[in-house]
Formats: structure tokens, C-alpha cells, sequence
């Protein structure tokens, strides 16, 4: 029971790359796709985070450290940058199915491309 | 050094637009003198460590730690290697924009978007940490993806940066999957760090795969190339070199990798074997699809794809061996160093070529070769440099492409001959498929729409000049160069020992 | 330390080779005819007595170079060019299922 509640962060992870992963590889819908795209970024930034953590440990303020158990902070900064970038990406893939949309009309990831092969 | 100009051309730019590409280029300049500049030092002096914040690696070991907790920057030979190609390249595709662009509008944009480029090019092989390595490949997707959807008039450019996008975001977020197992394991960024702790456990095994797919898929190579056809082909102007310029960088952030976190505790034949594979599989279909294509950079982004395929079978065939010392004196060091030369000989004649691509398309204004024709009489310069890519990139001597892929050639048929037989065959196909563009494109009676048409612009022929110029020079001088830039990258790679000791064992 | 691999086929000998056999060919061509009429039947294309057609049908176009190949090679080419979809899902179904394939690799690689 114990191991359960240690690794649930872990097993949230798993899920939430489950989820993720089945909607960007079935979905059709181009903005469906992103959403997966963004949950799945979502598990790997909750990894980042609770890989960081320490058992009784307090968040990592230098202050008020009494004594010497804190949570790392380092995955926290890592996650901040992650997030930030998600940010980013999301944005740009967005406006890239906005000018898709534009241009065929469609936001079906079958109907609207224009090359192959 | 381009990520202050990049962050300073939309301020400059609203002086005018000449003020403004001067400075881009002035800017790129002088990236180019300082790269040779730390490349030279380089050679001379050995593995250089430049360390965020302090003065040396051993000075930022706070009390609990045994390493250091900064960013540290470390350039051996592979790192300036890949930063002479990235500076030259992005310097020749920066001077063909400057015409290439003229009818576009948002040139600051496109600019601070070239130059961030060109920053995370460089970047990503300066680096001696694996955050700061995902953060620079983030970086290049999104700068990437902006500059191939560039011109969004066209529905095929948006649609090719869209699909970089995407790829680009889960492979690197695959990426930060393993960047996090290996931090939950040992509790480090660092790569020399990383490296010098490295038991290979189950989950350095699953980090390992997530990162070879990662960045092969990065790279372009076979079978996770879709992408790349669909993204190189309308990138804007002089775009193109530029991001198949990061695309390379990619491929050495691989061997990076693999060579350097790994080393010998890999079960190496088999990484090295998958590594063999994808570049078989890669020439092989790269070369065949380019056959059938009949829109001029589509057929050449194609090649793209089939010369990633050398380059990945030449490093594949040191990486199978270097469990065996004998092996790889005797073979192993030249297949690693020809695929690396076939790295900075591929940026200079593809970019070439696909400078030449993109010069058909704005002169004749379609990219089908279907409809064009006898352009050789009036396109005499674009015809030459065509002419010089053409022949480099199939291996024909005395170019640079027959000296490198002689080196894969030697050292692969040692391996297996099959392997030789391959890219022999595959190399023919390249020079077909050439011969094919040339006759379509440049040879043939004058077609009567097409007879106003008059040569590019300057600066487009001198952007093209620059790469061809390379392209000779590379080719008249192997020996010296290869001994000069390729030898110590390649040494670079084998010499994992002294990448951790660089870092870890002093300052 | 250089290898002695590029000795044979160094750039050098084949520019110069180039450049005598180029030579050599120009003092050819110079001992040739040199008493034709320019724009007169002389120098316009032969064919069998035909007309010359114009100019747009005289140049093969690109795609059509190749057929022999293309026809030889079909059966390789089909599921080929029809796994080239364009569809981004189909994309990132091949890397997640290379990632499965080298993973399972690495795994079958270390038990044995």
C-alpha cells in the first residue's frame, strides 16, 4: 500500500502519458492533436517535478531552512523552463492551424495536407 | 554572440532596412571570426571549459556536492568542428536573403528569426549540459519552424513548419523524458558528469533508446524522415541551408551523445548496428523517392535525407567497433572521421544546392520540373554552381563528396561489404537523379515563356559563391583539411576519457 | 598521421588531367571544318528530313526521363510512396514505434 502511495506521482505520470500519447497518435483533429501534445507535456514536467522530491522535505527557500531537509530545487527550475517553452510551442503551433484554417479550410489532419509523397 | 544581435535587429531595423542587414551581416561575421578564433584554440590547447559564474569547474562545488552545479560550457574538436559549419553556413544563407527577401514583408522578423538560429546552431554544440542542450534544440524548432512557415501565403510552407513543429516539440520533449531519468538516477546535468557515473542500468537503457530515436528523428534520417520534405522545401530565401545547417548539429548532438555519456559501456554492437541500419535505410529510400519527385528542392531535400544516410552508416561503423581497440585503430577512426567530413562537405554543397533551388523558383516562379527548361542560357552563374553541387554531392572526384565518402567506403567495406555495395549503388542513383534536374532545369532548346528571364541578383550569387567557394576549396585540400578539423573531431568522439577529465579533474 | 588513402585520386591530378584533355580537344575541334554558313541549312538540326517541331515539345520533360526505372522498380515503389502520407499522426507513430522497437532491442541485446 505504502509503494502505491510513494509512487503516485509516477503512476499520475504514466497515465497522463497514456492519455496524451493515444490523442496525438488517433486523433484526427488538428487541434485535438495539440491538446495531446500539451498534456503529454504536461506528464513530463509533473516527472521533472516529483522527481525532486525528498521524503519530509519543505519547499527550497534558504531562509527557512531549520535544518538541512529540502525538497531539490533544481527539477523546479528545470519544470519552469519546461513550461515555458511548452508555452511557446503551443503558441506557435496554434497559429500555424489558424493559418491552415486560412488557407484549405479544413482542421482535419487527412483533409487538409496539400503534400505527400 | 547572435543572440545579442538577434534580440538587437528589430530595434536596428527600424533605422532602415540597408542599416539593418548590414548589421545582420556584420554580425554574422563576426561569429564566423570567433568561432575560427576558439577553433584554433582548440587545436592547439585541447578541450576548452568555460564555466557560467565562475571561474573554474572545481570552484562551484557548494559544501554537500561532489560536482559542479553550473552550466559549463565545453568545446573540444567536434564541438568547434560543427561550430565552422554552422557560422559558414548561416553567413552564406543570411547574404542570399538579403534580395531573396525584398518582397516580404516583416523583414525583422525574419531576420531576428535567422540570427536565433544561427545562436542555437551554435549553441547546442558548445554546450557540456544536457538541460542546456534541450534548451537550444527548443530553441532551433521553434526558430526553425517560424522560418520554414515564413512566407504564409503558401499553404504548403505553412503546413511544412506546422509539421516541424510538432514533430520538433515531442521529440524534444522525449528528450527531457531521458534528461529526467537521468537526473532521478544520479542526481546530474552535466554530461562529462553524467558520463564519469554511468552504470548502465534499465532505465540508462530506455533513456538511451528515447534519445537515439529523439534525435535521429531530429536529424532527418529514415524512418522518422517525413518531416523533412515538407519543411526544407518552401523555407523562405536563404532559409534552407540553414535549418538543414540545424538539422546536422542535431546529428552531432547525437554522436555527442552516444559517444560521449555512453562510451564503452554501451552494448555496442547493437546501438552501432541501428545506427548502420537507419543510414542504409536512409540513402537508400532518401535516394529512390528523390527520383520521382518533380519539384526541384523537394527531389533536393530528399538527398537531404539520403546523405544523412553516409554520414550516419560512417559514424555507425566506428560506434560498432569501438568495444575493439585493434578495429579501431585500423578502420573505426577514418569511417567515424568521413562521416564527420561528409557532415561539413554535405552543409556546404546541399546549402548550395538548395540556394540553386530556391534561385529557380524566383526566377521562374515555380518549383516544377515539369514546366521549366533550357534555363542554362540565361542563368549562367546559377547553372555553374549547380553544376559544382551536383557533381560534389554524387561523389564525383576531384570534389570534396568523392574524398569523404571514399573514407566511408574503405572503413565500411571493411565491416561488411554489403554495407559498400550499398552506398556505391545509392551514389549512382544521386548522380541520376541530378542528371535528371540538370537535363529538366538547364539543358535543353530555349522555351518560349521563359525567355525574359534573366539572372539572379548579386547578393543571391554571392551567398551561392561563398558555398561554392568552400565547396572548391574543401575539395582541392582533403588531406589538410581532413587532418586539421576532422581528425580531432573524430578523436574527440573516441576520446571519452579525456571529455570527463576535461571537465571533472581540474580547471 | 595522414592516411595514405587519398594519394591515388588526389584533386590535384585530376584538375590537371582535366585541363590537358580539355586542351587537347579544343586543338581537335580547331582542325575541324571551318567553312560552313551560319543560319543557312547548314547548321540547322537533322532529322531525317523532317521539320524541326518547336520548342516546347522538343525538350523531355522531367518526370518522363526515368520511366524505364520507374516501371522496373513498381513493385518496390508502391507501398513506398503510399506509406508517404503527409498526415502528422502517421509521423508520430513511427517514432513512438521506433522508440518501442529500440527499446525492445536494447533489452533482447542485454539478456543474452
Amino acid at each position: 500500500m505504502s509503494a502505491i502511495v510513494t509512487n503516485a506521482p509516477f503512476i499520475g505520470v504514466a497515465a497522463l502519458a497514456c492519455v496524451g500519447l493515444y490523442i496525438m497518435l488517433a486523433q484526427r483533429n488538428l487541434i485535438k492533436i495539440v491538446m495531446g501534445i500539451t498534456i503529454f507535456e504536461s506528464a513530463v514536467n509533473l516527472f521533472l517535478v516529483s522527481l525532486g522530491y525528498r521524503n519530509e522535505g519543505i519547499a527550497p527557500i534558504f531562509t527557512n531552512a531549520t535544518g538541512t531537509h529540502m525538497v531539490l530545487p533544481v527539477p523546479q527550475a528545470l519544470t519552469l523552463t519546461s513550461i515555458v517553452i511548452g508555452v511557446a510551442t503551443t503558441a506557435l503551433m496554434l497559429t500555424f492551424i489558424v493559418l491552415i484554417y486560412r488557407h484549405t479550410g479544413e482542421t482535419d489532419a487527412r483533409k487538409s495536407r496539400r503534400v505527400k509523397g | 554572440m547572435p543572440l545579442l544581435a538577434a534580440f538587437l535587429t528589430p530595434l536596428v531595423g527600424r533605422i532602415g532596412p540597408r542599416v539593418r542587414n548590414t548589421f545582420v551581416i556584420v554580425a554574422l561575421a563576426i561569429v564566423q571570426m570567433l568561432v575560427i578564433i576558439v577553433a584554433r584554440d582548440v587545436y592547439a590547447n585541447g578541450i576548452q571549459i568555460y564555466t557560467l559564474g565562475a571561474t573554474a569547474p572545481s570552484l562551484a562545488i557548494p559544501e554537500t556536492h561532489m560536482v559542479p552545479v553550473r552550466i559549463i560550457l565545453e568545446v573540444d574538436g567536434l564541438g568547434a568542428f560543427m561550430g565552422l559549419m554552422g557560422a559558414t553556413v548561416a553567413l552564406a544563407g543570411a547574404i542570399y536573403s538579403i534580395s531573396c527577401m525584398k518582397l516580404e514583408t516583416g523583414q525583422d522578423r525574419f531576420y531576428t528569426l535567422l540570427l536565433l538560429l544561427a545562436a542555437s546552431m551554435v549553441g547546442i554544440q558548445y554546450t557540456g549540459d544536457l538541460f542546456n542542450l534541450f534548451v537550444f534544440l527548443e530553441i532551433l524548432s521553434i526558430s526553425g519552424a517560424a522560418l520554414a512557415g515564413f512566407r504564409t501565403r503558401f499553404v504548403d510552407a505553412v503546413e511544412g513548419g506546422f509539421k516541424y513543429v510538432i514533430v520538433s516539440t515531442v521529440a524534444a520533449l522525449l528528450v527531457l523524458i531521458s534528461i529526467g531519468m537521468f537526473y532521478g538516477q544520479y542526481n546530474l546535468l552535466n554530461m562529462a558528469a553524467i558520463a564519469d557515473a554511468m552504470q548502465y542500468t534499465v532505465i540508462d537503457k530506455i533513456a538511451l533508446a528515447l534519445l537515439v530515436v529523439a534525435l535521429l528523428t531530429k536529424s532527418g534520417a529514415v524512418p522518422s524522415h517525413w518531416w523533412v520534405p515538407d519543411t526544407y522545401t518552401p523555407a523562405a530565401g536563404g532559409t534552407s541551408p540553414i535549418i538543414y545547417g540545424a538539422s546536422l548539429t542535431c546529428l552531432a548532438a547525437l554522436f555527442r551523445v552516444v559517444f560521449s555519456i555512453y562510451g564503452l559501456k554501451l552494448s555496442l554492437s547493437l546501438i552501432g548496428w541501428v545506427v548502420i541500419i537507419a543510414g542504409l535505410l536512409s540513402m537508400f529510400v532518401g535516394v529512390t523517392m528523390a527520383l520521382r519527385q518533380t519539384d526541384v528542392k523537394r527531389l533536393m531535400t530528399y538527398h537531404a535525407i539520403s546523405q544523412e544516410g553516409y554520414m550516419l552508416l560512417g559514424v555507425g561503423v566506428g560506434l560498432a567497433v569501438l568495444g575493439d581497440p585493434q578495429a579501431v585503430a585500423a578502420y573505426g577512426r577514418e569511417a567515424i572521421a568521413g562521416g564527420i567530413f561528409h557532415v561539413i562537405n554535405n552543409a556546404f554543397f546541399k546549402g548550395l544546392l538548395l540556394l540553386t533551388g530556391e534561385a529557380l523558383f524566383l526566377q521562374l516562379g515555380t518549383r516544377d520540373l515539369n514546366k521549366m527548361g533550357g534555363m542554362g542560357r540565361n542563368m549562367k552563374w546559377t547553372c555553374a554552381f549547380f553544376i559544382i553541387g551536383a557533381l560534389a554531392i554524387s561523389g564525383v572526384p576531384p570534389f570534396n563528396g568523392f574524398a569523404s565518402k571514399l573514407m566511408i567506403y574503405e572503413s565500411s567495406f571493411q565491416l561488411n561489404p554489403m554495407l559498400t555495395i550499398i552506398a556505391l549503388v545509392v551514389s549512382i542513383m544521386t548522380l541520376a537523379s541530378f542528371t535528371k534536374v540538370f537535363q529538366a532545369a538547364f539543358t535543353g532548346p530555349e522555351q518560349p515563356e521563359y525567355a525574359e528571364v534573366g539572372g539572379v541578383p548579386l547578393s543571391m550569387k554571392i551567398g551561392m559563391g561563398i558555398l561554392a567557394a568552400a565547396t572548391v576549396l574543401f575539395s582541392l585540400f582533403p588531406q589538410f583539411v581532413v587532418d586539421t578539423i576532422v581528425y580531432p573531431a573524430a578523436d574527440a568522439l573516441l576520446n571519452q576519457t579525456g571529455y570527463i577529465g576535461a571537465v571533472m579533474g581540474g580547471a | 598521421m595522414s592516411a595514405p588513402i587519398l594519394s591515388f585520386w588526389a584533386p590535384l591530378v585530376v584538375v590537371i588531367a582535366f585541363v590537358i584533355v580539355t586542351i587537347l580537344a579544343y586543338i581537335y575541334r580547331n582542325r575541324g571544318e571551318g567553312g560552313y554558313k551560319e543560319g543557312t541549312e547548314q547548321t540547322k538540326i537533322f532529322l531525317s528530313g523532317e521539320d524541326e517541331p518547336e520548342a516546347g515539345m522538343r525538350h523531355v520533360r522531367a518526370h518522363n526521363m526515368y520511366w524505364g526505372f520507374f516501371e522496373a522498380m513498381k513493385r518496390y515503389y508502391e507501398p513506398v510512396v503510399r506509406a508517404h502520407t503527409g498526415i502528422v499522426n502517421d509521423y508520430l507513430i513511427w517514432m513512438f514505434g521506433l522508440v518501442a522497437l529500440v527499446g525492445v532491442a536494447l533489452f533482447a541485446a542485454g539478456l543474452f
